[in-house]
């Protein structure tokens, strides 16, 4: 077998073996809590047929794109920032060890406390869980940047936009990377808490209600769909990104 | 166009221990706009820091430097020729070209000539990481002449490669600086180097803080600096009694 068709053999071979264990599992246990595969699947079937699910998926993922992207436009901001100037560094250290230890859920219930239970709260909400993440990362980042590249914008001029466009975020991309991959895993768990608390569609929201309904089979059925979307951004925007970004490296 | 002037009283460094020492003391230079100077030293003695005060790389010092002004009032054009190439690994030789040049340089196709005049014509697509350290030396030259600075500032561009190509590219910085006469500061720590290339040696002092030691004019043809015996004859005349 060729390498790739290996590869390609191994991944279905875990897959099988995953749902061969789930399957033995509700076989010997038995309970309305853990149905089989089959059960769950034909839900989520039905469910992206009938338009329900793709409804649902469709207005968290609008609201972790949205949240995704102001959380890491302003931590990179802000690690930037911090990562290239020492004396701004020391001054908002602390605040950056204050909102990384701030809890998730006290973010989330103090947003729709001020602002209500509205959109904009959400994306608060969630950006606030995450930007410190990134601002961390990224400051890492811009420490090792290389100075005789700055010096060499500066020398010919480069203005500021060419001097991030060409200097900085090419040297910010594998930062910028790891950012983005734990980003997506972190923020739509917490948009799935946040909807849950306050929003009346979306896949949290139905989560809730499936649990208020004792509904397992509808609850895996979703909690499968999204994980598949966030697959899909992972192979399909992150790693080609990636790729292109480094295609310089030998 | 008005010449350049560099006149560093003192310059000082942090050392680790908190206190600080005096790397130039009391150097006075007076350039004619297009010469070719060199500017002579051993190594460690600050001919890099004195660079990267007239390039406004550092500005903590005392003194006064006076860059050229052009005939239309511009600020003048500078480039720098670092010891190491510092080309951007992520971009192309000639997306690296292209950075630092002016619009109508790029529409009258400079990178492109410029590469192929120094036989690099083929590797205009390729990432800097792909190329020989001869290869990128000769981009960076390349980089430097595509602005056509008014200024040309090289800090030991030809270090640590081998003789033969040393040779070579300082053959090609001759031909590229003949066809367009530009004020030049080479920094160097080598002699003969330093009067084949200058029309003007200055040699800087071995102790701190370093100042102006010698400033000769290099009377020598085009053709008699490339023969080792002429510049061997001229060093020996006047640097090392």
């Amino acid at each position: 077998m060729s390498p790739p068709a290996r590869q390609a053999a191994t991944l279905a071979a875990s897959f099988l073996a995953l749902l061969l264990l789930w399957q033995i599992a509700s076989l010997v246990l038995q309970t309305r809590a853990l149905p089989p595969p089959a059960i769950v699947f034909g839900v989520l079937w039905s469910g992206l047929w009938s338009g329900e699910i793709i409804h649902h998926v469709a207005i968290t993922l609008g609201r972790v794109l949205v949240s995704f992207t102001l959380a890491l436009l302003i931590g990179s901001a802000i690690g930037l920032a911090m990562g290239l100037m020492k004396r701004t560094d020391r001054f908002f250290d602390p605040w950056l060890t204050l909102f990384l230890n701030v809890p998730a859920l006290v973010t989330i219930i103090l947003c729709y406390i001020w602002f209500g239970l509205t959109e904009v709260a959400v994306i608060v909400a969630v950006a606030v869980n995450k930007i410190p993440n990134v601002a961390v990362t990224m400051r890492e980042g811009a420490r090792t940047l290389e100075r005789s590249y700055l010096e060499l914008a500066q020398i010919y001029e480069f203005g500021r936009i060419k001097t991030l466009r060409h200097v900085i975020v090419p040297q910010m991309a594998p930062y910028l990377a790891a950012s983005g991959r734990s980003g997506l895993a972190l923020i739509w768990k917490i948009v799935l808490v946040v909807e849950l608390l306050g929003r009346s569609n979306g896949v949290g929201f139905q989560l809730h209600l499936f649990f208020q309904l004792f509904d397992v089979p509808s609850i895996l059925a979703y909690t499968i769909a999204f994980v598949i979307i966030v697959q899909i951004l992972e192979f399909g925007v992150l790693q080609p990104w990636e790729r292109h970004a480094g295609r310089w490296r030998r | 166009m008005s010449g350049l002037s560099i006149e560093v009283s003192e310059k000082r460094f942090a050392l680790l221990d908190g206190q600080d020492t005096t790397v130039l003391a009391g150097i006075r230079l007076n350039v004619e706009a297009g010469q070719f100077v060199s500017i002579l030293g051993p190594s460690g003695c600050g001919k890099t820091t004195l660079l990267r005060l007239v390039a406004g790389l550092d500005t903590d010092f005392t003194g006064h430097i006076t860059l050229p002004v052009t005939e239309t009032g511009d600020p003048p054009k500078l480039a720098y020729v670092f010891q190491e190439p510092v080309l951007l690994p992520w971009r192309t030789v000639q997306e690296n070209l292209h950075l630092v040049m002016t619009e109508d340089q790029i529409k009258r196709r400079m990178a492109g000539r410029l590469l192929d005049a120094v036989g690099l014509g083929e590797v205009a697509d390729a990432f800097p990481g792909t190329l020989s350290l001869g290869m990128s030396r000769r981009v960076s030259l390349v980089r430097a002449f595509a602005v056509e600075p008014d200024i040309l500032l090289m800090d030991e561009p030809f270090v640590s490669l081998d003789e033969e190509t040393a040779d070579t590219l300082r053959g090609l910085l001759t031909r590229l600086w003949s066809a367009k006469p530009t004020t030049v500061l080479f920094v160097t720590h080598d002699s003969r180097e330093a009067i084949r290339m200058g029309q003007r040696v200055i040699e800087l002092s071995k102790q701190k803080p370093t100042s102006v030691i010698r400033d000769l004019n290099v009377n020598l043809s085009d053709e008699e600096r490339q023969r080792p015996q002429a510049v061997e004859v001229f060093r020996v005349r006047l640097l090392d009694y």
